[in-house]
């Protein structure tokens, strides 16, 4: 790594919960901020920047490698909004190859290309698939590349189980010097219930949320125009919410090692929320609780 | 920024721009490392070659009193045979990865293999050599290393080789010397200076070493040898040492510029001592390091006198002869075979780099028609090239020897046999007059035919060597 390598941030979810809006959004109001931002995509689908830089197209790190066998740092990447550099990892032809693999072979290249000595970012994020925490999606925050990893979920059962998920890699690698959690980003609020189930999931990992990310049109209506919020509305509300959420990134160093549930314990977590939620919804009051 | 805080180091055709394929005249293949990077060719057809765990179990193998993990199915654990078959050294355990490992992780299976060779061996250091599996499935070796180093209060070395990433099998040796410096000596801690000079040995047979040895310490100099036979000790001693020598520029650059830039240890390289003008020039080059030139000259002159007379009227003149050898030493061989009289046919190497260019460039000087092929195994090629020069004879490391004794040309192997110093001037001539005289054994083979279709030995040699088009 470089001497001046910046922060490495890996932020992790399941798939379609909402990570490359959020990170992308973190991505602008840092920059923003005038800090010197990459955003790395490390997702087959390849669409983590995409709102950075309007919905143009940008050649993958993996496509470029297949078709060419040097590779320079302008053909894999483009500046974006407020001039944050946006890379895309890519992945193998769908069916085919080792997405995994994929992305260990990407940020070896960035390594190789020196992309963190030559730019000296003040900050790197790293937008990973959540879904399968197989050895490559982990590289992120194996060996030392990012030093916190913050994790996006929604209130449903899979994104809360892909988080569980991200929890257990942490515990494995954070002792050999992979990274540890920044926190939980909840996404997608809007149900009455979703905070507090969030809320008591990040308890009894022993993890903080770190913010509280409402449903809004403002972000889909930013989207279609192939932008980030805080491109597009600075002025609304869902754009503090996201420059509250940056502001903690930067300001805060603070991380832990998650506790896990097993397999049995989040079932039960699970069902104690089902019964809850249908007992909100069909009246039934206990113990004086409120949802 | 330290050299050693990185996994492993870059790949040899990353570093230094290593070519894999080629066929030219060694003019035009000086002129690929003219500009700033040489173009890169691939084979349409291959035939075996070797890759960078064969390398880095090889160098691993030779370090005393060590045992290495090969953390893969069974079968990349053959490579370790190598060393049983020549020298009869070297420890090794296969962890067997199977179906299941593959898909679950196997730390559990690699933990156990360090425990149980650990309590079996009690080696001084325990290495955990990495195969294709571990870097596909990024089974998570750090973890196990982190946990047992201190269970086991011995130090335990991650080697991160895969058998793909790198086109060039040498960066197997980089790889191994860069694991064993960074887990080993480490970077930043205070290093206790000392009198002794390294003198870096990876790649040759315990002969040649032996003769190395025997002209330094003749001059006085303390020596440090290493990684070849050297224990934890002289890796840790070699970072405080006086200076560094090498005996071949290509197999041991990496731990020279390693000791140098991180541990300040200056590294003197010089073109291997094959043949008594070689030799006296890598003497000289370390008496003037030292500061005892007079005692380094006295002893070059001394020893050549011998070997002239012992050499007689030994000469090779009129015969054409190629060579097929690692690039330092097929350069180096290159020199003796026109100091013995010789004329030179062609040269294939397995690799070559910008490490050579300074040979390369005398060599086209000399010579800028002369044939260069570039190729790890291909027998095929080879055999292709020497047929249609038809050369006097051959001198290759074993690998083809077989194949290319039924073309009926007289071979000698320089595998497992002296080739460094005064004592290897002498030796390689015994073995070419000796090969030069009895031809009836080759003569016999050549009755049998090449193993290859005239259709095919028809072919240009580099048929199968492409411009890469992407």
């Amino acid at each position: 790594m470089s001497e001046k390598k910046g922060k490495h941030i890996a932020i992790y979810g399941k798939g379609g919960i909402g990570k490359s809006t959020t990170t992308s959004n973190i991505s602008a109001v840092l920059a923003e901020s005038g800090y010197r931002v990459i955003q790395v995509g490390c997702d087959p689908k390849s669409d983590s920047t995409t709102i950075l830089r309007g919905g143009n197209d940008l050649p993958t790190v993996l496509d470029t490698l297949r078709e060419q066998s040097k590779v320079k740092l302008e053909d894999i990447s483009a500046v974006g909004f407020g001039g944050v550099l946006c890379i895309e990892a890519g992945g193998p032809v769908p069916g085919v190859g080792c997405a995994g693999r994929g992305i260990n072979a990407a940020v070896e290249l960035l390594q190789d290309l020196k992309v963190f000595e030559e730019y000296k970012p003040d900050f790197v994020l790293y937008d990973v698939l959540g879904d399968v925490v197989c050895g490559g999606f982990a590289v992120p925050i194996r060996d030392g590349i990012a030093e916190r990893a913050f994790v996006v979920t929604s209130s449903d059962f899979m994104a809360v189980f892909a988080a569980n998920n991200l929890f257990k890699a942490i515990n494995k690698y954070a002792p050999s010097g992979g990274a540890r959690l920044g926190g939980v980003i909840a996404n997608s609020i809007q149900a009455p219930h979703s905070r507090p189930l969030i809320d008591d999931f990040a308890r009894q990992a022993g993890v903080p949320v770190i913010g509280y990310v409402p449903r809004s049109m403002t972000v889909a209506q930013s989207e279609l125009y192939g932008k980030t919020v805080i491109e597009a509305l600075p002025g609304s509300e869902q754009a503090d919410v996201y420059r509250n959420l940056a502001k903690y990134i930067d300001e805060s160093h603070d991380s832990v090692i998650p506790k896990a549930l097993n397999g049995p314990e989040l079932k039960k977590w699970a069902r104690s929320w089902g019964d809850r939620i249908f007992e909100a919804e069909t009246g039934v009051v206990q113990n004086m609780e409120s949802i | 920024m330290s050299l050693l805080k990185s996994r492993t180091p870059r790949a040899r055709e990353k570093r230094i721009d290593t070519l894999n394929a080629w066929l030219g005249a060694a003019e035009s293949t000086l002129h690929q490392f003219s500009g700033k990077e040489p173009e890169q060719r691939i084979r349409a057809f291959s035939q075996s070659a070797q890759d960078d765990l064969i390398c880095a179990l090889r160098l691993l193998g030779g370090v005393r009193n060590s045992v290495t993990i090969v953390h893969a199915p069974r079968g990349c654990a053959a490579a370790s045979l190598w060393r049983h078959l020549q020298t009869g050294g070297g420890r090794w355990v296969v962890t067997n990865l199977d179906q299941r490992d593959t898909i679950m992780g196997a730390d559990r299976k690699l933990r156990q293999a360090v425990t149980s060779a650990y309590r079996r061996y009690r080696p001084e250091v325990l290495f955990i050599v990495a195969g294709p599996v571990a870097a596909i499935n990024n089974d998570d070796i750090q973890a196990v290393v982190d946990e047992l180093r201190d269970e086991l209060g011995v130090p335990i070395v991650p080697v991160f080789t895969s058998g793909f990433a790198s086109r060039s099998a040498v960066s197997g040796y980089d790889i191994a010397l860069h694991a064993i410096m960074k887990h080993l000596v480490g970077s930043g801690g205070e290093i206790a200076r000392n009198e002794a000079v390294n003198l870096l040995s990876g790649a040759e047979g315990v002969a040649d070493r032996l003769e190395a040895v025997r002209l330094l310490a003749s001059l006085g100099i303390e020596l440090n040898v290493l990684p070849d036979a050297a224990g934890v000790e002289n890796f840790r001693q070699a970072a405080g040492a006086r200076l560094s020598f090498s005996l071949d520029q290509d197999a041991d650059n990496y731990l020279g510029i390693v000791l140098e830039e991180e541990y300040d240890v200056t590294a003197i390289e010089q073109p291997r001592p094959v043949g008594l003008r070689a030799t006296g020039r890598w003497l000289l080059a370390a008496g003037e390091a030292l500061g005892i030139e007079s005692a380094a000259r006295a002893l070059h002159e001394r020893e050549s006198e011998r070997v002239r007379r012992e050499l007689g009227d030994f000469t090779l003149e009129g015969r054409r002869v190629y060579l097929a050898l690692s690039p330092s030493t097929a350069f180096a061989v290159a020199e003796l075979i026109e100091e013995l009289g010789g004329e030179l046919a062609g040269l294939s190497v397995s690799h070559l780099g910008r490490l050579q260019t300074a040979q390369l460039e005398s060599l086209s000087s000399r010579h800028p028609a002369l044939q260069i092929h570039v190729a790890d195994g291909q027998p095929f090629e080879e055999l292709n090239i020497v047929r249609r020069i038809a050369p006097d004879l051959y001198i290759g490391d074993g690998a083809h020897l077989g194949q290319l004794s039924r073309l009926g040309v007289p071979v000698v192997s320089l595998e497992n046999s002296s080739l460094l110093g005064y004592e290897g001037a002498l030796s390689v001539a015994r073995r070419i007059s000796a090969a030069l005289k009895n031809r009836a054994f080759t003569e016999a083979l050549a009755v049998a035919g090449t193993p290859y279709r005239e259709g095919w030995l028809k072919r240009s040699p580099n048929w199968h060597i492409k411009k890469e088009v992407k």
